[in-house]
């Protein structure tokens, strides 16, 4: 069966409707989306004196947000994020890799640096959420490196953390561009699988820059 | 001939003719007794001497000798329509190359020369001219110049029929007999020549019975003679008949190129004076067939007594006869094809036959698709030998058909019945229970209604015991030479009755390919250079030059007129042949490879360049000479350097056999010679005769055969070329190697590139391991396993592997299904059921257990090395045990349980998944319904069920087996197909179960969402 990412979302932003407090005023809502550029940062395996890397390669990034403001410096956005990286396995100059991508639902404080009247807002945030990590891959009865690790068709939610910062500017009206980056934190999924005799060891790190449009109403 | 005979042949030719009109109205109905022959007769009043085709008036002409006239015969409904009188008795007849005259020789010598004369008949008006001959002419034929070339008894003329003028060609001796002659007499006997034009009309050709000539029709004219005595047998019938482009004819039972060399010869054709009458021949322009009927004294048709009229349809290249058609009379002279090739006219007994060619593959025959039957008793076969092999009708009408053979104890069913059919001969081994070695026979297939006549195939029966060394490929034929290839990992043998070479595999005796040969090659060689292979016909003034290199035959290279080539040699200065001349003697011929030619030898050094009659020519292993042995006792070195025999000794009264020429000893028989052609020791082969030599370094292998009705295997053996001779290790051959038939001398030993021996035998060919002598073990079983996994899970029906030391003497695969039980040399039992064998090894065994075993068993395995022990083992009902197999390119094993999905192995990296179907390869999950013979593979329909289905559980959850069965085209392996629980247990290493009544097998699969 294959995941429908908007389907979460839709999900949370009907919860995020019955416990965000009203809108104040006009202006008070905000609803966007972002783009760009997924990277990670990998962890390492081991079997006795063999070691490699896993992770993930570069990828493409894309989701929404609906953010409110709470007040003049502080508000709150719940993000969803889809993320297209391969999954990676590297040893001694070999590298295998196996489509993958994720789906990330989580809420964000934001800190805005200048009061709300500024044209220019730079923001600190910070929250957390759910990653769904996915093998999307062909399975191959014989993978190089297995002796390492797996990449193997399988899922996996995991919580995650994050953490980031960007800048938000006003363009006219009701338009906002943003530039933004977060680092979503998660342990290794188990899409990774260690090998019989080998570990797995490290935490995953997804930096994702990304630029938006939203509206706010 | 006698009256009365000539009475019956009328009175026979009459019910032929019956015969035949049944053939030619009608198919003949199934066992109603009429005989299926080719041919119409159209009865003639008289004898006739030629045939004579006129297309554009769909008429033949044949010259009635004895009645002084020319019948017409009309080809559209094969009936006389009309005759011309000619005045005198027809010889000789030609058509005009325009068409417009028919030209008639009129031979009338009755003591007055003058009364002979040439009738020229105008064909649009039927008007006739005679023109009177001093002499008596005896034939005729055209050239595309308008001129007719014209025999007599003394002269060759040129004749214009416009004028009627006569211009000298050249004188000859005198021919032909005077008339009247005594009772009976037939024309060809009487006149003694023939002209024949070729199709193009550019030559003529004839024969008489003292020369034989080619003329060149075009400017400047040539005219070249070579005398009857240069040949090696008198020409029979006298009769020439010629290709399109002159560039071979036929002349009597000798096939002749355009240089009056004999490029074959039908070396069966009885040749007497006395049946001049019988025979005659035709080119096919359109096929390059030869049609030709003689009396095959070499192949007398079975069951038939006395000349039966056979109708041979030859390969227009060497004679090699494709077919043989049973004729409804006798063919008794000129042959001609007309209507497009879809008819052929011929002179019989009662006047003219008409054969449709166009209709013969319509004709009922019947054809085997075999030419050998072979059945094959060892230690471990001893009940019976089936095969079974398809008798074709070809034209598919159908055709009567009897199977019989002198042979005892040999069966088949269906012994008669309508072709096209499947027949099974069964061989019982208790008629051949005290016999070693190979019994010969023949299986004689004959056919009422069948139109074509077969010769008996080839049936050997052979028992071989636990001693006897080697494997038989059976080879049809006659081999009569044998020749490895230095060079290249093959090897090449002579086969003698259908002109070829065939070229075997060094690895796996396969035939890579088959080479037409001239006609009965007898002797092979490879150039200095090893880049061809020389073939020394035996009925033909040539030698045939296949070039290695490219795999292509370069045609013939031709002897001097009269030599026929029966042993070649190569050497490093020169290329020597034994030939047989026309005298009783054969002398030595010097050949020219780069030019294509050759010439005979003035002396041999010192010596006379005269040989026995018999005699053959080995080249010395390193090419600086050649060693020639006769049949007389004579044997002589030829010594490259200074181009002449330098050594010549006779110290045997007679010579026959082995002839092999090793680095420092030469064999001639079982005569062990040094360099100097001086005896050294004798090989004393009692009780059996000798039969080949091959040196392999200075070491020799000897081989020897039983003679006489004899039957028994043959020796093989190691012999220390020295003084003293030893033999060293004799062992006893499967069968019996070849010996000299026709010819005193003869090679049935080669030494292969890869160690291996090939010795030509009564069967074929029998490969024999370069240790051929190496001492045996007994066998020794130490487990049997499941072939599966190596575990004791040992299951009805299920693959087993046998452990053990000096198993087989060699490793060896089955390649075949359904599987043999013997195999290299090897069988097992177990409970006295035959194991199919998959593999055979030193170490190692693989096979299939029988289904009607339960408990402990008993096995025993037997090979050359004797028996072993008994070996026991527990079988089960239900054992099963999944396939463990190697992928290339990974370490370790893995088991054979392949995802639907993607259908690859489930691995690691290929995990399965809840829900998944999947499917496991096993062995030894018991008996099976529809049942499958044993060593038979499983059908994909219907498919066969196991009699009880497995529990299969994973984790600890049960799964859903859809199918549980044996895996279609595999012996002994099953396949279970099975759906995985969705509530599967997660994990790298998940217990994968198959628990059968008794046993339980398990491997671990990983398991992932």
């Amino acid at each position: 069966m294959r995941y429908q990412p908007f389907a979460g979302l839709l999900l949370a932003l009907s919860l995020v409707s019955l416990t965000a407090p009203r809108a104040q005023a006009q202006g008070q809502y905000e609803l966007g989306g972002l783009a760009l550029f997924s990277g990670y940062t990998g962890a390492s395996v081991n079997s006795g004196p063999v070691g490699g890397n896993i992770g993930f390669q570069p990828g493409v990034a894309g989701g929404g947000f609906l953010g409110h403001t709470l007040n003049d410096r502080l508000g709150g956005e719940i993000r969803y994020l889809y993320s297209w990286n391969k999954m990676k396995l590297s040893s001694g100059g070999t590298t295998t890799d196996f489509n993958g991508q994720s789906h990330i639902v989580n809420y964000d404080v934001l800190i805005y640096i200048p009061r709300r009247e500024g044209r220019v807002r730079p923001y600190l945030a910070g929250g957390g959420g759910l990653k769904i990590f996915e093998g999307t891959g062909a399975e191959q009865a014989f993978q190089p490196l297995s002796n390492l690790a797996l990449l193997t068709h399988t899922k996996e939610t995991l919580p995650t953390v994050d953490y980031g910062a960007g800048v938000r500017i006003r363009m006219g009206g009701n338009k906002i561009f943003r530039l933004e980056f977060r680092d979503y934190i998660t342990k290794v999924p188990n899409v990774f699988a260690a090998s019989p005799g080998a570990k797995i060891s490290g935490i995953m790190h997804q930096w994702t820059p990304a630029f938006g449009f939203s509206w706010t109403f | 001939m006698r009256l009365a005979t000539l009475v019956r042949k009328h009175f026979l030719g009459r019910w032929l003719l019956l015969a035949a009109s049944l053939v030619i109205g009608g198919r003949p109905a199934i066992g109603a007794g009429t005989v299926g022959t080719v041919g119409q007769v159209i009865p003639l009043p008289g004898h006739i001497s030629e045939l004579v085709a006129d297309e554009p008036r769909s008429s033949i002409y044949a010259a009635n000798f004895t009645a002084g006239q020319v019948d017409v015969i009309s080809t559209s409904t094969n009936r006389l329509v009309n005759s011309i009188k000619t005045g005198g008795q027809p010889s000789g007849a030609a058509l005009s190359p325009d068409g417009r005259f028919l030209v008639v020789t009129n031979y009338n010598n009755f003591g007055v020369a003058s009364l002979s004369s040439v009738a020229v008949v105008d064909l649009n008006d039927l008007t006739r001219r005679n023109f009177a001959m001093s002499n008596p002419p005896l034939s005729i034929a055209f050239g595309a110049d308008g001129l007719a070339l014209i025999v007599t008894t003394v002269d060759i003329v040129r004749f214009e029929p416009r004028g009627g003028t006569f211009e000298l060609v050249n004188t000859i001796a005198s021919l032909a007999d005077s008339l009247p002659v005594p009772e009976p007499e037939f024309p060809r006997q009487i006149t003694r020549a023939s002209l024949g034009a070729s199709g193009d009309g550019n030559y003529i050709f004839g024969v008489t019975d003292g020369f034989v000539f080619s003329y060149k029709v075009a400017p400047p004219r040539e005219l070249n003679f070579r005398l009857v005595l240069t040949f090696q047998r008198a020409f029979a019938p006298p009769l020439t008949t010629v290709s399109f482009d002159g560039s071979y004819f036929m002349a009597g039972q000798y096939l002749l190129d355009r240089r009056l060399h004999v490029m074959a010869e039908n070396v069966d054709a009885k040749v007497n004076p006395a049946d001049l009458s019988i025979g005659g021949h035709a080119i096919d322009f359109g096929l390059s067939t030869v049609y030709s009927s003689y009396v095959d004294t070499a192949n007398p048709v079975a069951g038939l007594a006395g000349p039966v009229p056979v109708l041979f349809v030859q390969d227009a290249n060497n004679l090699r006869i494709r077919d043989r058609l049973r004729l409804t009379e006798q063919i008794t002279g000129r042959m001609v094809v007309a209507n497009g090739g879809r008819s052929l006219y011929a002179v019989s007994d009662s006047g003219v036959s008409w054969i449709a060619l166009g209709d013969l593959s319509q004709q009922p025959q019947v054809r085997p698709n075999v030419e050998q039957l072979f059945a094959q008793f060892d230690y471990c076969q001893k009940t019976v030998s089936r095969q079974t092999f398809r008798i074709e009708n070809p034209a598919g009408t159908p055709a009567d058909f009897k199977i019989s053979t002198l042979l005892k104890g040999v069966t088949f069913n269906p012994s008669s019945g309508v072709a096209p059919a499947t027949v099974e001969m069964v061989v019982d081994f208790s008629s051949y229970a005290t016999v070693q070695g190979t019994t010969h026979g023949k299986v004689v297939i004959s056919s009422t209604a069948g139109v074509n006549v077969l010769l008996p195939l080839q049936l050997d029966i052979n028992v071989k015991d636990v001693d006897q060394r080697g494997r038989i490929v059976p080879v049809a034929g006659k081999l009569v030479d044998i020749l490895a290839d230095p060079r290249r990992d093959q090897f090449y043998v002579l086969e003698q009755t259908k002109n070829e070479l065939h070229v075997f595999q060094n690895s796996d005796l396969r035939l890579l390919g088959t080479f037409p040969t001239g006609n009965r090659p007898n002797w092979l060689s490879l150039s200095a250079d090893r880049r061809y292979v020389l073939v020394a016909n035996s009925a033909g003034e040539n030698i045939t030059v296949i070039n290695l290199d490219t795999l292509q035959s370069e045609g013939y290279l031709f002897m001097p007129a009269g030599d026929y080539p029966i042993s070649v040699s190569a050497d490093n200065a020169s290329v020597l042949a034994v030939v047989r001349t026309p005298t009783t003697r054969s002398r030595v011929d010097a050949i020219q490879l780069t030019d294509r030619g050759a010439f005979p030898i003035g002396r041999l050094g010192v010596y006379e360049n005269d040989l026995a009659r018999d005699a053959a020519i080995v080249p010395l292993p390193n090419l600086s000479g050649a060693f020639i042995a006769e049949a007389d006792g004579n044997v002589k070195l030829w010594d490259a350097n200074s181009q002449q025999v330098t050594l010549a000794r006779k110290d045997f009264t007679a010579l026959r056999g082995a002839i092999a020429a090793g680095p420092s000893a030469l064999v001639a028989n079982n005569h062990i010679l040094n360099m100097s052609l001086v005896p050294q020791a004798d090989l004393a082969d009692a009780p059996n005769g000798p039969a080949g030599f091959l040196f392999v370094g200075d070491q020799g292998i000897h081989t020897t055969s039983p003679g006489g009705a004899i039957v028994d295997a043959g020796s093989i053996q190691r012999v220390n070329t020295g003084a003293a001779a030893i033999k060293i290790s004799p062992v006893r051959m499967v069968e019996q190697p070849l010996t000299p038939l026709n010819f005193s001398f003869i090679r049935t030993l080669a030494g292969l590139r890869n160690g291996n021996v090939i010795s030509t035998s009564s069967t074929g060919l029998v490969e024999l391991p370069g240790n051929f002598d190496a001492a045996v073990s007994i066998p020794r079983v130490t487990a049997i396993t499941s072939a599966a996994d190596f575990s004791s899970n040992l299951g009805q029906g299920g693959l087993v592997s046998i452990f053990g030391q000096s198993l087989a003497p060699a490793a060896a695969s089955a390649g075949t299904v359904p599987l043999p039980t013997t195999l290299g040399g090897v069988c097992v039992t177990v409970n006295g059921f035959r194991v199919p064998l998959l593999y055979v090894s030193p170490g190692q065994i693989n096979g299939q257990l029988p289904f009607d075993l339960q408990g402990q068993v008993s096995t025993v395995l037997h090979t050359p090395g004797g028996l072993s022990d008994i070996f026991y083992a527990q079988v089960q009902d239900v054992a099963p045990s999944i396939f463990q197999i190697s992928v290339s390119g990974q370490s370790g094993t893995f088991p054979a349980i392949v995802r639907n999905k993607n259908n690859q192995l489930a691995t690691l990296s290929n995990p399965l998944h809840p829900n998944d179907i999947f499917i496991v390869y096993a062995t030894g999950l018991g008996a099976v319904g529809p049942q499958v013979d044993l060593g038979s593979a499983g059908a994909s329909s219907p498919l066969s069920f196991t009699e009880s289905k497995p529990v299969v559980t994973i984790g600890d959850r049960e799964a859903e087996v859809l199918f549980s069965g044996l895996a279609p085209g595999f012996v002994g392996v099953y396949q279970l197909n099975i759906r995985a629980p969705g509530d599967l247990p997660l994990g790298l290493q998940v217990p994968l179960r198959i628990s059968g009544a008794s046993a339980t097998t398990a491997v671990n699969v990983r398991i992932v969402e």
